[in-house]
């Protein structure tokens, strides 16, 4: 962003004042996250820079925490990184359905009570964890849900499905919805038209309300602190158990492949979207 | 295809979670503690009874057995508890009360169970472990000086810096009035008498809530034992209390900590087996408790760790095999907790007093941690 | 205008078909949302008014003492009750002793008075060997809590049903002898502090997320869509990043030996010995709050200035005004949206934090949600987590309202 050369001086030094300001705003927003990386190396077993680290000695360096995560007995990564994908695989799968289909209805013209009904089925992600967590953790444990794979899953599923019928929602408001007339016009029933012609249409912002709640179900600690048993351990307790209890670097470890994860999750994301603007770019 | 994988993927779940419902769930402390349990009796026991046996880590208490117990689901079967938390688990029915002669294995000189265990059980639902000890140490590279005391602990004056505590009321307040002048002598009754009278407890607290408001003080909570090592040797503390065992084993592996011994608080560590827990009704679980606190399994744990096994006829093959630590160079009585040179003036661990008084003490602990 | 119906193809009248076909649209409508709402309905709503229920459910008690109770309905509270109460209560207690099952019993009457846990756990282990008769006197040799009449008044006022009292102790109140409300004793009153402090953070942490992503927004809204997309990545690798992981690199940052001390060192800003405490504390807190929160404000703020034309601030200029004018008069209230929709989600998402101040937070850094756990997971006081919680959500729900009536809904936008 260069600046035209007759600008003045003192708006010259409030540009690239507020242009330093911006870096040092984003460096405050990555830079934390990279401190973990090498972290992730240290041939000690603390959680801080060593000074052989410091100085760049390679002995200061290991991968022993990545040979504990893979292979240790004593943690139970395998089996944390088996339930959480299990989980949110499954929790996905329940929040997009019941999601899109909330959303079609909720985007319909005829829709009474529609802000209402919003508020309702939106408000799993306004209310703050903590609360959901206590209150699904009594109801869990009354129908005799607790500790199991299928209590995690239906309270991941509550959290996850806000983020589908909102991204469903903003997507569907710029949809024609004469195509659907059109379909209907030509004979086709409603779930034909849904199927191949509206679900592919809106696919872009079912996929984007998809990876939310993946993501969600993931990540998610709170609820899974208070629900869950030895059998339903996922990574995210393992990980607040690590930081809090055993302080083993391993969970640096652990921590450096969620990164890598996350960023490959973004660009799937930024991919889709991109995608999405070139298709609705043609139908517009 | 997607149909198979999604078939495989549920097939996979359903495996797994049938495989680890056989094995017999220990709950314990975690770090360097387990991993003496571990490789003292765990494995030896899994192996000889072909029975898994899974360490599950906790910080204490007896809250999480009671919600599991409450939400209808026990996934743990044996514990490592404090004393006054067989007290309390017994008296509210979490626990199995024990035979004793009969439900554990006697000495190899035929001595039976409940004698060759140091002392008698707290409470009918306890078998012993090992002795262990909460002290304090320092980092000696961050402090000028040698600090001997357990006042010097409270001293910000001669010693500034920040140092870390344990999360809860329990050894804290023990420690406080000691540093306020109340001598323990060698494990007398002195120091709970004390705080059982009127407007002990407040002096005890009032003591440490001025070494955390301290400017040159200040305090950490730690509330898991592998943090007080971890605390003192990235230098965020300078004096760290803690449990001696975990400051051994750090030191042992390098970092430059020092163990004070005055005023230490013996105290004594127990199994408890949980009542209906998954493997409570086909008696694996105490076949596994039997196996572990065995003469040869609790001495195992000693090569480990420095914690004293409970068993006199333990105690018997350590001295016969010392050096007994696992790197084969060290012996291991001198680090003891009961060694003479550590005993000088202790404190004993009186679970009474924390069975009956825990939760008004802790309701005023968390309060006065509120106002820091 | 025609006087006469209009009728449709069938021989209906149109606007009854129009209706009929009305309501068939809707019900439609309604019955694609039902499975949702049914499932939200059910495993959500229930269950939040059920833990509301939770809150002031007070019946376990009198249903494990109803001798007792019934006894000390004739009670005047002045003196110690009679005989007979004390043999109601042992003939109470003492099958709860035998069975295991006074653990319960324990902690609701400790929550109402303390002391009665060490009084009924001694008694319980003493009243296997109780003679039959002379209770009283049994009772009072067993334990001193039996000769004073606060402890009966205190069992006493756990009689109603239904109890308003977990409210009170979350505001630092509760009944005395007379069933008036007083506040608690000084070194107990902790929990305004708890909710000042949060609220206090919670403020603070949105404005300094609103200063810095302001003119963060504003760069990414304003530059070519390929820079604009590299810079998001900086906003987006941490959004989508587990917020553990985020915690934790502040663990290590902020340590009193870490990275940030060292440059703070470094540049002379503190000396060695003195270095500041950045961690276990409020600072801690909040330092990581604002990185971790960040991107909440940023996204909406983002979505909202991407929809305004730079002409509009062009325009502004060219009408006279300098660009500071034409920012202030022009640029920023078209931005109000987008700086509603971010505050409000910063501070809903602050006030109920949990994991980062539990981590970084150490005593004086927690938060009124490190409370509600605490009285989960360890004090097992569900009862008064249950309140906390419902306080925390009316809180929000408030909040809700008045932005509502200030700004309106409908303008969130999550970009």
């Amino acid at each position: 962003m260069s600046l035209p050369n007759y600008t003045p001086l003192n708006y010259r030094i409030w540009h690239y004042t507020y242009l330093t300001f911006c870096g040092l705003v984003f460096f405050f927003l990555i830079a934390p996250l990279f401190v973990i990386l090498p972290l992730s190396f240290n041939a000690e077993q603390y959680i801080h820079f060593s000074a052989k680290m410091l100085a760049l000695d390679p002995e200061g360096f290991s991968l022993r925490w990545y040979e504990d995560m893979i292979f240790g007995t004593k943690n139970p990564w395998g089996l944390a990184t088996k339930n959480s994908l299990i989980i949110a695989f499954f929790a996905t799968i329940g929040s997009t359905i019941l999601g899109t289909v909330a959303a079609l209805g909720l985007s319909s013209r005829h829709m009474p009570y529609k802000a209402a009904f919003m508020a309702l089925l939106i408000s799993p992600m306004i209310v703050p964890l903590i609360i959901s967590g206590t209150a699904i953790f009594f109801f869990m444990a009354k129908v005799g849900l607790a500790a199991t794979h299928t209590g995690i899953i239906l309270s991941h599923i509550i959290l996850g499905t806000p983020f589908v019928v909102i991204t469903v929602t903003a997507t569907l408001t710029g949809f024609d919805h004469s195509v659907t007339r059109a379909a209907a016009s030509l004979g086709s029933n409603p779930v034909n038209t849904f199927m191949k012609i509206t679900l592919p249409l809106i696919m872009p912002g079912v996929i984007s309300g998809a990876l939310f709640a993946f993501v969600t179900s993931f990540d998610e600690v709170i609820v899974v602190l208070f629900l869950a048993g030895l059998e339903n351990t996922t990574i995210p307790i393992q990980m607040w158990v690590g930081l809090r209890e055993q302080l083993s670097p391993t969970i640096l470890a652990v921590a450096t492949c969620l990164i890598i994860m996350s960023t490959l999750i973004l660009v799937s994301a930024e991919l889709l979207r991109r995608r999405s603007e070139r298709l609705r770019g043609i139908n517009r | 295809m997607k149909k198979l994988s999604k078939l495989l993927l549920a097939l996979s779940f359903v495996l797994s979670v049938a495989t680890s419902a056989f094995a017999v769930t220990v709950v314990s402390w975690g770090g360097a503690y387990t991993e003496s349990q571990k490789l003292g009796y765990g494995d030896p026991t899994a192996a000889k009874l072909g029975v898994p046996v899974d360490w599950v880590d906790y910080t204490g208490g007896l809250s999480e057995i009671k919600a599991q117990k409450e939400a209808g689901k026990i996934t743990w079967d044996i514990m490592d508890v404090y004393a006054r938390d067989t007290i309390i688990g017994c008296d509210e029915g979490i626990f199995h009360e024990f035979d004793f002669d009969k439900d554990f294995s006697p000495a190899p000189d035929g001595t039976p169970a409940s004698e060759d265990f140091f002392t008698g059980m707290p409470s009918k639902c306890a078998v012993g472990n090992i002795l262990y000890s909460w002290n304090y140490a320092y980092n000696k590279n961050n402090v000028k000086g040698t600090p001997s005391t357990m006042g010097d602990f409270f001293d910000t004056k001669k010693f500034p810096g920040k140092r870390a505590i344990y999360t809860g009321a329990m050894s804290n307040i023990e420690f406080a009035i000691t540093a306020d002048g109340v001598n323990p002598g060698k494990g007398s009754d002195l120091t709970y008498r004390k705080l059982m009278a009127d407007g002990g407890i407040d002096r005890a607290m009032d003591k440490i809530k001025k070494l955390c408001q301290d400017p040159n003080g200040g305090c950490v909570f730690w509330n898991a034992g592998a943090q007080p090592p971890e605390l003192l040797a990235n230098g965020e503390v300078v004096m760290a209390t803690g449990w001696n065992g975990r400051f051994f084993n750090a030191q042992m592996e390098g970092t430059p900590i020092v163990q004070v011994w005055d005023a230490q608080i013996l105290d004594y560590e127990y199994f408890a087996l949980v009542k209906d827990g998954p493997n409570y009704a086909n008696g694996d679980a105490m076949k596994v408790l039997r196996e572990m606190t065995s003469t040869e399994g609790l001495a195992g744990s000693a090569k480990y760790i420095a914690y004293a096994p409970w068993r006199k006829s333990s105690i018997d093959i350590m001295l016969a095999g010392e050096p007994w630590f696992k790197d084969g160079k060290t012996n291991m009585v001198p680090h003891m907790p009961t060694a003479p040179a550590n005993t000088k003036r202790y404190i004993l661990m009186n679970p009474e007093f924390w069975a009956d008084n825990n939760d008004e003490i802790n309701e005023k602990w968390e309060a006065m941690k509120g106002t820091l | 205008m025609s006087q006469e119906q209009i009728l449709s193809s069938d021989g209906i009248p149109l606007e009854l078909s129009l209706k009929k076909a009305e309501r068939k649209n809707k019900l439609r409508a309604l019955l694609l949302v039902a499975p949702l709402f049914l499932f939200l309905l059910i495993t959500y709503v229930f269950p939040i008014g059920d833990m509301l229920f939770r809150s002031v459910d007070d019946r376990m008690i009198t249903q494990m003492l109803p001798n007792t109770f019934k006894s000390l309905e004739k009670w005047d509270g002045k003196e110690l009750p009679g005989e007979e109460t004390y043999e109601a209560f042992y003939k109470d207690f003492y099958p709860l002793a035998i069975n295991k099952e006074s653990g319960k019993l324990y902690q609701r009457l400790n929550y109402e008075k303390s002391g009665f846990s060490s009084g009924l756990k001694t008694t319980n282990r003493k009243i296997k060997n109780f003679e039959q008769g002379n209770y009283k006197e049994q009772f009072m040799k067993a334990h001193k809590i039996w000769k004073d009449v606060e402890y009966w008044t205190a069992m006493k006022n756990t009689a109603p049903n239904f109890s308003y009292a977990k409210y009170l102790k979350g505001f630092d109140l509760t009944f005395d002898q007379d069933r008036n409300i007083v506040r608690v004793d000084e070194d107990r009153r902790v929990h305004i502090t708890l909710w000042l402090r949060t609220l206090k953070v919670a403020f603070w942490v949105t404005i300094f997320c609103f200063i810095l992503a302001y003119p963060i927004s504003h760069l990414l809204a304003t530059l070519p869509m390929k820079y604009s997309n590299l810079l998001m990545i900086c906003v987006l690798l941490p959004f989508w990043t587990s917020l553990l992981v985020r915690t934790s690199s502040w663990m290590v940052l902020l340590q009193q030996q870490g990275p940030i001390n060292d440059l703070i060192v470094f540049l002379g800003l503190a000396s060695d010995d003195n270095r500041p405490e950045l961690m276990y504390n409020v600072i801690g807190t909040f330092v990581a709050m604002t990185q971790i929160l960040l991107p909440f404000m940023v996204l909406p703020l983002y979505s909202v200035m991407k929809t305004i034309s730079p002409s509009l601030m062009r325009a502004g200029k060219s009408l006279g005004g300098t660009p500071l004018v034409s920012f202030v008069k022009v640029y920023f209230p078209l931005t109000i949206p987008g700086i509603g929709a971010g505050c409000l989600l910063v501070f809903i998402l602050s006030i109920g934090y949990y994991i980062t101040p539990a981590l970084v937070g150490g005593a004086s850094g927690s938060l009124i949600s490190n409370t509600i756990a605490y009285h989960m997971k360890s004090s097992l006081d569900w009862a008064f987590a249950s309140a906390l919680g419902t306080m925390l959500l009316v809180g929000v729900l408030t909040i809700y309202w008045i932005y509502n009536k200030l700004v309106g809904i409908d303008n969130i936008k999550l970009g």
